[in-house]
């Protein structure tokens, strides 16, 4: 009861995990293939030894590493030398990640964990942050492709907080992709789709084209998984494309494998045969041993599906050993469920017992419970970190909004105060103005008034100065003869009355006239 | 409220108390100047009021007849009959 339990989440999982999947490992160098490599070659030929003639070694290795992978090594050695000599670190650190990446498509794990072990070594000696989140990245694909994804989740996430830290899409995209890869292997498909999805957007916001590679061949898997064959086969289509455009036969023979296994589940045996031939002869060609391993188990099961036991098993076997022999977990397994359901198939059910137990024992060894409350641990801490960094965020927006807020504030206080002050100014000096005014007016009432008391003096002055001259002058004279005919009359008593009346009246008009005189004056 | 708000409010009235000192004390000296003047001004009015009045006085008391008759007339000393 309990086995046919297991046969039957067995068969569930190999639907799923037969998938390949793409790590980001080697973007960097595949986005960087040199377009011609015989002047590349040329100009090094003449280089002096200088930190340039390092970066030419470095992208020539690169180069190889991607087109003709044996070539790749003695470059990247060189340019380690070189580094060494010129006591260049950056130059080592990034010689040695190249030739981790050659090691790792040797699938030589073992030298590969060294180099990068070595690169990281110098990452935290400069505090190269790119650096360290790249070499845990590659480090972290050497632990998955073994089957370690408990060690591998950690390194991932870290590597993820470092290019969150340098802002760095691009290698958040491929953390993204990379952490998916590994839930996806832990069979925890909600996470895998959410990070591969994330991944996806983010690449095609970036428009990289490696990326896009990578996604379209998740996605791809994600359909695989769903079983919508025709969707997955176009969306690994989309992906081989694009590897045939950049010249990488490793990662052409990985499409190729999907889609082939995608016809074999479609039932199309035909076009899935001659896929896996084509990806196997890529494979061999490349020496790519682990993806042999994983091809020779992949068509052995779709050989085994189609009956053709024979064939099937010889497939399977140079599957498990090659898997057995490079410490390739998955593929191990893979081979392992596939043996079993072949000798259950032939009826021959100890053996099929034998290997369902190695397929337990490795598949244990992959996903124990501890493992997974590492890998449930480290989400968690990393979820933790995001939300308080989210919430360091928001605390800063706060502050920068309260910050706006009392700007504008002050300005406003400052705006009002402003106005207060220039308020203030303009009153007083209204009022002193109006002041200066009354002031002003009063003095010129008081001069108008002074002018014309001056006048009015001057005049009585004039009006004087001509009385005495007429008291002087015609006053004498008019006295002088009223006196003369008061004497006249004195001095002829007996005058005629008519001629004394005539006296009399003249001396009476000569004081009128005096007395008329006095008040025109 | 912080120590810089504190700071800033007391400039702002020292601002403001400052402003207003300086134009209280302007428009004291200038009313104090115009005082002057209208003082001086008032007193030359007081002085022409004063010179015309005594003039006035002294011209309302002259008798043109009586003075002039003082003048003229002659005494006569010597009795001639």
């Amino acid at each position: 009861m309990v086995t046919n339990q297991i046969r039957s989440k067995m068969s569930k999982l190999r639907s799923a995990c037969f998938l390949v999947f793409f790590f980001s490992s080697f973007l960097l160098q595949s986005q960087e293939t040199l377009q011609n490599i015989d002047s590349a070659l040329t100009v090094l030929r003449k280089a002096p030894n200088d930190t340039a003639k390092v970066g030419l070694l470095l992208a020539i290795a690169r180069h190889y590493n991607i087109t003709h992978l044996d070539s790749a090594k003695a470059f990247a050695e060189d340019g380690i030398r070189l580094a060494e000599t010129l006591k260049y670190p950056y130059g080592k650190m990034m010689n040695l990640n190249v030739l981790g990446n050659y090691f790792e498509r040797k699938t030589n794990y073992e030298k590969a964990m060294t180099e990068y072990n070595k690169a990281l070594d110098i990452a935290k000696a400069t505090n190269s942050t790119k650096g360290f989140a790249v070499i845990l990245n590659n480090i972290a694909t050497i632990h998955i492709r073994r089957g370690d994804y408990q060690k591998a989740i950690p390194l991932l996430f870290e590597a993820l907080k470092a290019e969150e830290k340098l802002g760095n899409k691009t290698g958040i995209a491929q953390a993204y992709n990379n952490i998916g890869v590994a839930y996806y292997y832990l069979q925890d498909f909600d996470k895998t789709t959410q990070y591969l999805t994330r991944a996806l957007e983010m690449q095609e916001a970036l428009g990289n084209f490696a990326g896009l590679q990578n996604g379209y061949n998740n996605v791809g898997a994600i359909y695989d998984y769903q079983q919508k064959y025709d969707d997955a086969i176009a969306s690994y289509s989309k992906a081989l494309a694009i590897s045939k455009q950049l010249g990488d036969t490793k990662e052409q023979a990985s499409n190729l494998t999907n889609i082939a296994l995608a016809y074999s589940k479609k039932g199309d045996f035909t076009t899935c045969e001659r896929l896996f031939l084509e990806s196997i002869a890529l494979r061999e060609a490349a020496q790519d041993f682990n993806g042999m391993a994983h091809s020779y188990t992949s068509f052995g099961e779709s050989l085994r599906l189609q009956k053709r036991l024979k064939k099937s098993e010889e497939y399977l076997l140079k599957g498990v050993a090659l898997a057995k022999q490079y410490d390739i977990k998955l593929s191990l397994k893979e081979g392992y469920s596939s043996l079993s359901e072949l000798a259950k198939d032939q009826n021959d059910y100890k053996k099929a017992n034998t290997y369902l137990y190695d397929f337990i024992a490795v598949k244990d060894s992959i996903l124990n419970e501890k493992n997974s409350q590492i890998i449930q641990e480290t989400e968690t801490k990393y979820q933790t970190e995001k939300k308080e960094k989210e919430i360091l965020q928001q605390r800063a927006q706060l502050a920068e909004k309260d910050l706006q807020v009392r700007k504008k504030n002050t300005l406003v206080y400052g705006g009002f105060g402003l106005a207060l002050v220039l308020g203030l100014l303009g009153y007083l000096v209204y009022n002193q103005q109006k002041l200066k005014n009354r002031q002003l007016r009063k003095e010129g009432q008081l001069r108008t008034a002074l002018a014309q008391i001056e006048t009015q003096n001057r005049l009585q002055e004039q009006r004087l100065r001509i009385s005495r001259d007429l008291h002087d002058n015609i006053g004498a004279q008019l006295t002088f003869i009223i006196s003369s005919l008061d004497n006249l009359k004195y001095s002829f008593k007996d005058m005629e009355t008519t001629l004394s009346q005539k006296l009399s009246g003249i001396s009476s008009f000569t004081s009128q006239t005096i007395y008329e005189l006095r008040d025109t004056i | 409220m912080n120590y810089e708000s504190v700071i800033g409010f007391a400039l702002f009235f020292c601002a403001i108390a400052g402003i207003t000192l300086y134009f209280v004390l302007r428009n004291k000296r200038l009313e104090k100047s115009h005082k002057i003047k209208r003082q001086q001004l008032s007193e030359a009015i007081v002085l022409h009021k004063t010179q015309i009045a005594i003039r006035e006085n002294a011209l309302n008391k002259y008798h043109f007849l009586r003075y002039n008759l003082d003048e003229a007339l002659v005494v006569q000393t010597n009795i001639n009959i």
